[in-house]
């Protein structure tokens, strides 16, 4: 067998890859950056403010309110996308009766485009004739009906609940395909030694799927940080300001105001926090000190 | 192998040449084929109002330039000014376009600053264009002594009622401004919607009633005086205006008006009989259900006692303009085209067009045929042309402060705010 020598000159297989990352990413990122520290309606020359852009984030209610409003979003993203993603994989592991329909019927949201699904649950949340005012009409909770996504005390969350809804497919998917590499022997033993479906999901599964488990979270939050879409087609950031994110805040900010620099700025803290919980979650965090090793698994402990 | 070679030297030769001339498409010279891209707003998914009067148009100005290709690029409302900025900025100005009056309001001081905004004074002097408008929207079109847009049609804001809920809520049709303040509680406590609006902020249609109260206490220039900052909102007299402003429209809109834009509020409450009252852009009277047009009236704003204006005015002005790029105007192939279409679409002809599918225009003698538009248009252009006008107070706010500004009004509708806090904000905003 030979061995496979390094020479210089495959490096340049590189290039075409190089080439559109620093095109598609490092130069916009560095252009971005650059008009963070401007002033610049897009039209007449940009002008050097110094860090003014960053003081007004202080200065910005709306922008601060958003923030609180993403890190909500973030916690509820981890618990109910990752958390009921993993959950639902794992009962789908043993390969159920039905599990390719299940599996199938958890991931078809994740195919439909974002405007359809905000056209969808816009319909959903109408106040006349959306389904869950009718539902709830209908078992006698018509109390609870109103406007979902006029109501600046339920907005916010109406409208984050379409995204978090559609992407527990997608985790299922990921997590299915990492429980599936578990050796069954680990479950055969543990049941032979008596080990309950709890015991067997927490200390055999949750703890051999860590890695999936990271990967899983920082998708979930950055995916929260940065999410523009739904918001801007459910509500567009109202009523008044109540649904408003930094995404939305920037694009505002940018193709409304016409604050570039400004719209730059909050691109570059969107940027910061999303690159903050990918460290925390995969470097030193609490996951990200545990490795996925087998003997992280406590099979004898599984028995009670 | 070099024979070979030679071939698809000589292929790509060929290939290059093609692609350049279909590059060079729209200044190919000798009659060659010509593509002017237009940028509008005025092209929607809905077949009413505008749509078809410019989708025909476009057809028939192809006919008569067998060479031209007019390629449309579309978007929706106000999302137009994004497409525009965006154009501008990155200096790739579509050959001609349709836009708002060359205000600041609408970014278009910068868009004349950086030259790529064609100067049409030549073509707007020539006798056949000049004749067709009056000589206030060529004001409006005229800045620094330089025309910048063709006038296209006007807007205005009527208020239009349904007189059959009236009735049936047993309320009378509002004559004075006492009548209003007790209209729309009766209306609400009579199970119907008093106003029709959307509070979404890319509609832009939820200050109209704020607009006409400011107009009617302090007239139109102490209104605008207020938003461009000369005058305190919490000056006292002020805040008791913005009292009784909120008094007829926190709470009185539609529940989910934050969730519905302009068509859909107008087809869901205003079409249905399920509510009272719209004050809007002239623009959305095309969807109005016509079936239910005779239940409707348009009447004048009531004037408010002790106010500056003692005759009801309407707000009205210029709204739309077709503009063009310097760059195309100054291409020798382009030029002439982009003339020719400028002027086709601001023609006598294409005004009736306009005004038969219920288009406020701004030609002057143009007479639209009442059996298309019915008598409630007809009853909102004898309103609009016979009252005195009030500019848009929006003219008075930069686009920064719309986009703070409207979901403030939002705010308001849903009756976040008393009178001083309301006040306190605007002033927050506006004042310098």
């Amino acid at each position: 067998m030979g061995t496979l020598r390094f020479r210089h000159w495959y490096a340049a297989y590189l290039v075409p890859a190089l080439v559109l990352y620093l095109l598609f990413f490092v130069y916009p990122f560095i252009q971005t950056f650059i008009s963070s520290f401007t002033s610049w309606d897009g039209i007449s020359d940009p002008v050097f403010v110094g860090l003014d852009n960053y003081a007004e984030f202080f200065r910005d209610s709306v922008l601060v309110a958003g923030i609180g409003r993403i890190l909500l979003w973030a916690a509820l993203a981890v618990l109910v996308k990752v958390g009921l993603g993993l959950v639902f994989a794992a009962m789908l592991r043993d390969r159920l009766r039905g599990y390719k329909f299940f599996t199938s019927v958890f991931f078809f949201p994740v195919v439909i485009s974002s405007s359809a699904m905000s056209l969808i649950f816009t319909l959903m949340y109408d106040n006349d004739i959306g389904i869950i005012n009718k539902g709830l009409g209908g078992i006698g909770l018509g109390f609870l009906e109103h406007s979902w996504l006029s109501d600046p005390s339920t907005a916010f969350l109406a409208a984050i609940a379409v995204p978090i809804y559609q992407d527990i497919g997608f985790f299922l998917v990921i997590f299915l395909a990492a429980l599936q590499d578990i050796p069954n022997e680990y479950y055969e033993s543990a049941r032979i030694d008596g080990a309950n479906p709890l015991q067997i999901f927490f200390r055999i599964t949750l703890p051999l799927c860590l890695g999936s488990l990271r990967v899983c979270t920082v998708l979930a939050v950055t995916s929260a940080f940065k999410t523009f879409d739904y918001i801007f087609l459910l509500t567009s950031g109202g009523p008044g300001t109540s649904t408003q994110v930094p995404a939305t805040w920037m694009y505002l900010q940018t193709f409304q105001s016409f604050r570039y620099g400004y719209g730059a700025a909050i691109a570059m803290l969107i940027f910061v926090l999303s690159i903050l919980v990918s460290v925390v979650v995969m470097g030193s965090g609490p996951l990200g000190r545990m490795r996925r090793r087998p003997e992280n698994v406590d099979l004898e402990g599984a028995v009670a | 192998m070099h024979r070979r070679k030679r071939s698809i030297v000589a292929v790509l030769a060929v290939a290059a040449v093609t692609a350049l001339a279909g590059c060079s498409g729209g200044g190919a010279g000798g009659g060659g084929p010509v593509t002017l891209t237009f940028a509008t707003n005025l092209i929607s998914a809905e077949e009413n109002g505008t749509s078809p009067v410019v989708k025909e148009l476009i057809s028939q100005f192809e006919a008569q330039h067998p060479n031209v290709e007019i390629e449309e690029q579309t978007s929706q409302a106000t999302a137009l000014q994004q497409v525009i900025q965006l154009a501008f900025a990155s200096q790739n100005v579509p050959d001609v376009f349709n836009f708002w009056r060359p205000q600041p309001a609408f970014n278009m001081d910068k868009y004349i600053a950086s030259g790529q905004l064609a100067d049409l004074t030549d073509l707007a002097g020539e006798p056949s264009v000049k004749s067709v408008f009056p000589d206030s929207s060529w004001e409006t079109a005229t800045v620094d002594g330089k025309v910048w847009g063709l006038p296209l049609y006007n807007f205005s804001v009527p208020l239009v009622v349904n007189k059959k809920v009236f009735a049936d809520a047993g309320v009378p049709l509002p004559q004075t401004w006492a009548d209003l303040e007790a209209a729309v509680p009766a209306l609400k406590a009579a199970g119907y919607v008093p106003w029709t609006l959307s509070t979404q902020d890319a509609q832009q249609s939820d200050d109209r009633l704020l607009d006409y109260v400011l107009d009617r206490a302090f007239g139109n220039d102490g209104a605008l005086a207020l938003f461009r900052g000369e005058r305190s909102f919490t000056d006292p007299a002020v805040v008791q205006v913005l009292d009784e402003y909120l008094s007829i429209s926190s709470g009185f809109g539609p529940d989910d008006a934050a969730a519905l834009d302009n068509n859909a509020a107008i087809a869901k409450y205003f079409n249905t009989g399920r509510s009272a009252m719209l004050l809007t852009n002239s623009g959305y009277l095309p969807t109005i259900d016509k079936t239910i047009a005779q239940d409707m009236a348009v009447i004048p704003f009531p004037t408010i006692p002790g106010g500056a204006q003692i005759d009801p005015h309407i707000e009205k002005d210029l709204t739309n303009l077709m503009y063009a790029s310097a760059a195309s105007m100054e291409d020798d192939t382009k030029g002439p085209v982009v003339r020719d279409f400028l002027k086709f679409m601001t023609s006598p002809d294409a005004q009736k067009m306009f005004a038969d599918e219920s288009i406020l225009v701004a030609g002057v003698n143009i007479e639209p045929d009442t059996a298309k538009t019915g008598d409630l248009f007809a009853a909102v252009q004898e309103q609009t042309s016979s009252l005195d006008g009030d500019k848009w107070l929006g003219n008075g706010r930069t686009p920064s402060q719309q986009q703070t500004f409207y979901p403030l009004m939002g705010e308001a509708w849903t009756g976040a705010f008393t009178a001083q806090q309301f006040a306190e904000r605007l002033d927050a905003m506006f004042r310098k």
